[in-house]
């Protein structure tokens, strides 16, 4: 047999040589000593290659687009707890805020719960509008509008209610979600 | 939970359970990302972008097999992209591959022998680094090393034995 190509070398090495082949290729190595050294410069490379040792992570490196979804999802307790303190509070606050409101209507004599809207005179304004636009069509049809209301009750409870429920809410989504955007060091 | 629970939730969409593959296989790929690029920072940072692409390639996942080949294929085809940008060192090239610390004498001759490895490793061409990662490091077949590279598999197996030869040459 010829000398061993370097396919036949690296296939032997790789045990993906054919069976009669395989033996063909130990005959030729027994006996000659250049593809012995052939072959002992490729086996030192896969020692080499097999001795390097892995080496471990300095930090966790899931990434931050996972650990947020993943915290997220996986924070059913935490969702749950979301869920019950909102409820709970809800009804405290139903409870507890009417009385505060008497106590601060008392101490805010000058309101008295009626939020003013602006007066707009809707005809007017039209008319004002297409004597601008279309001057050369002073016979438009008169237009009839429904008396604008010119304010609105407006319970200082109710309002006081939705700005703690907005305070509690954003005060527990941005803890929430400040805990879970960030990166584990 | 067993890994092929985990990946078995994973493929069906479960984020939690992908998480539980992450941490079980991050220590792997990031070493298949440290042998391919040498470099610390970057390997980590191509670490996580193995794990970004898995997991939006999720439904690609044999949950009857286990998830940590599919992860280390992935990251094998990150860094070549990665390497692809980079350009690769010449021969007479400086490595920055860390130097070892120091301590007891047989220790340091073994890490230094490691790091010998490893900038041979660097010198490779992109394409002869990722052979050498995936026949040594992750025991695949030539088809399968095909497969993972979309490569024919005469170029697969020309890559291999060139650079196990360079490697030879350079550790010589």
């Amino acid at each position: 047999m010829q000398h061993l190509t370097e396919t036949h070398l690296n296939e032997y090495l790789d045990n993906a040589m054919e069976d009669s082949m395989r033996a063909q290729a130990e005959a030729h190595l027994a006996e000659c000593v250049d593809c012995q050294a052939r072959l002992a410069a490729l086996q030192a490379v896969f020692q080499a290659l097999a001795g390097l040792p892995e080496e471990a992570p300095r930090r966790d490196l899931t990434p931050v687009e996972l650990q947020t979804r993943q915290q997220h999802f996986s924070s059913k307790a935490g969702l749950l707890a979301l869920v019950f303190q909102t409820g709970l509070s809800m009804i405290v606050l139903w409870f507890v805020f009417p009385l505060l409101a008497s106590r601060i209507a008392g101490i805010i004599p000058t309101w008295n719960g009626q939020v003013a809207l602006p007066a707009i005179n809707l005809p007017a304004l039209f008319e004002m509008q297409t004597n601008l636009f279309f001057p050369s069509l002073p016979h438009l049809p008169k237009l009839s509008f429904p008396a604008m209301p010119t304010s609105f009750n407006f319970p200082i409870w109710v309002i006081l209610l939705i700005a703690a429920v907005m305070l509690f809410a954003i005060g527990n989504f941005s803890l929430i979600f400040h805990s879970t955007s960030h990166p584990r060091k | 939970m067993d890994e092929r629970d985990l990946a078995q939730r994973a493929a069906r969409g479960d984020r939690e359970a992908f998480g539980g593959l992450v941490k079980e296989h991050q220590a792997g790929v990031y070493n298949v990302a440290y042998r391919m690029l040498g470099e610390t920072h970057e390997a980590e940072d191509a670490t996580q972008e193995t794990f970004l692409r898995a997991y939006r390639a999720i439904s690609s996942l044999d949950s009857t097999r286990p998830a940590g080949p599919w992860l280390k294929k992935i990251a094998v085809n990150v860094c070549l992209n990665r390497l692809k940008h980079r350009g690769t060192l010449g021969l007479g090239d400086e490595i920055a591959v860390p130097a070892p610390d120091p301590g007891p004498e047989a220790q340091v001759l073994q890490q230094e022998q490691n790091r010998q490895i490893r900038a041979a490793l660097m010198r490779l061409p992109p394409h002869y680094r990722a052979a050498i990662e995936l026949r040594h490091f992750q025991e695949l077949s030539y088809a399968e090393m095909a497969e993972t590279l979309h490569r024919p598999l005469s170029d697969i197996k020309s890559d291999l034995f060139r650079a196990r030869k360079m490697l030879a040459e350079i550790l010589r």
